[in-house]
């Protein structure tokens, strides 16, 4: 017997090493989100969610729909324009914007499958009842031609990471063609987004809504996705500053220059917001209750970080950048929660309002600690904050 | 105000008065933005 013994070490080595905080904390998160929506899946969303009749979106339509895909929105305006505009400078930010882009609309598909149900009736879209003359059936038709966009996009990291050098140079002649495609398809369903609500004049709040809400939407979609841009940097390269092969002083400048665009489009944000208000005749409705919470959040998350960006970018203050850019994103969700479930519905009184019950939150939770694990894999294993030596100065 | 004719006439002129304004303001916000990169 003693023969057959081998020493393997202590029994629990393997399984401690992957005890960490971080991995405990994300398999709590994930175990109970698998849970509801297992629960959801076989009980409906009654069991898990606060829905209702008067209010068919709730938290998973407003923040992993509607608010992931506007701050996703960082893949398409960073890879336009280091592709079609030649900003080169931006180019070691573009690999990282667009695996966030995905993620994000991987997201997006998860949530609507969350909140949909019947996940083999997907397809129903495009090949069983199609309505083409329907804002829904533009964004559905875009989100899965833009998600096939970023994935192809996402594709030479791992090409390269594989070896397949025949593939890469496939894939790296596409590029140039997506990066438009992308484009088209982002403008198109950024904005589409907004018009949805313009099937809804009667519920939206006349402060949010507006005939020119498409314009509104896609205006800060961008804003929102060169904040994400410069979020997602702040946070990947401290957690990946051993892969970064720029220097500080070029981080700091793509940051600045991110900073000056969403400066100026905060600004063009802001000044459409006071030319709808003049058109539609509503500067009365600012002196009231709901007009004093419209104020809060144009002027709090996305005129006070217009000014932040500006000044930042003026001074060079990178800490400032950052608060503003985080400022932006909230703003953006915030705009969102408010069309889709806080304003939405805003004469019904509030013993009949909705609020997200706690199940919808932990799945929401679960979705994004999804993505940032997943981006932590791929950033891990793949060239994404740096350039492979074999593809230097290509991509 | 009486009719939609009228609303939209008066809503429209105000509309062009602050897009105008706005144009306007744009020049001394981006003087303000682009002034250190200018004198760099």
């Amino acid at each position: 017997m003693s023969e057959l013994t081998v020493d393997a070490g202590p029994p629990d080595a393997g399984l401690s090493k992957h005890l960490t905080p971080f991995n405990i904390i994300t398999g709590i998160i994930l175990a109970g989100g698998a849970v509801i929506l297992g629960i959801r899946f076989t009980q409906g969303l009654s069991a898990t969610t606060n829905l209702s009749h008067n209010y068919p979106w709730g938290l998973w339509i407003g923040f992993d729909v509607m608010s992931g895909v506007a701050l996703a929105a960082g893949g398409f305006v960073t890879s336009t324009a280091v592709y079609v505009f030649g900003m080169k400078e931006y180019k070691p930010v573009v690999r990282a914007a667009i695996l966030t882009g995905f993620l994000g609309y991987f997201l997006v598909v998860l949530g609507l499958l969350a909140d949909l149900g019947r996940p083999w009736r997907l397809p129903y879209a495009f090949i069983k009842s199609a309505g083409p003359t329907s804002p829904l059936f533009e964004v559905a038709l875009c989100v899965a031609l833009y998600l096939t966009v970023l994935f192809i996009e996402s594709t030479p990291a791992v090409l390269e990471w594989l070896g397949l050098k025949r593939w890469r140079k496939v894939v790296g002649s596409l590029t140039l063609g997506l990066t438009i495609f992308g484009l088209i398809l982002s403008t198109m369903h950024q904005s589409t987004l907004g018009a949805m609500f313009m099937a809804t004049p009667t519920k939206l709040h006349p402060l949010w809504y507006s005939p020119h809400i498409p314009v509104h939407y896609f205006v800060s979609a961008v804003a929102a996705g060169l904040a994400m841009v410069i979020v997602e940097g702040l946070f990947s390269h401290r957690a990946f500053h051993h892969q970064v092969e720029i220097s500080r002083q070029h981080f700091e400048n793509i940051n600045f220059g991110l900073a000056k665009a969403a400066s100026v489009t905060l600004g063009i944000y802001c000044a459409i917001k006071v030319v709808a208000l003049t058109l539609e005749d509503e500067w009365h409705l600012l002196a009231t209750g709901w007009g004093a919470w419209y104020l809060f959040e144009v002027i709090g998350f996305f005129l006070l970080p217009c000014a932040l960006f500006a000044v930042a970018y003026r001074e060079r203050k990178l800490l400032l950048v950052r608060v503003a850019a985080i400022i932006t994103v909230l703003g953006i969700m915030l705009n969102r929660f408010n069309a889709t479930f806080i304003v939405f519905n805003w004469k019904l009184p509030a013993a009949e309002r909705y609020m997200p019950s706690w199940m919808e939150i932990w799945v929401t939770m679960a979705f994004i600690t999804f993505a940032v694990v997943v981006f932590r894999w791929i950033a891990n294993h793949m060239p994404i904050m740096y350039e492979h030596p074999d593809w230097k100065g290509d991509h | 105000m009486h009719t939609l004719f009228d609303f939209l006439t008066y809503t429209k002129a105000l509309g062009y008065i602050v897009a105008g304004l706005l144009l306007v303001g744009f020049i001394p916000f981006w003087m303000f933005l682009t002034e250190r990169e200018r004198e760099e």
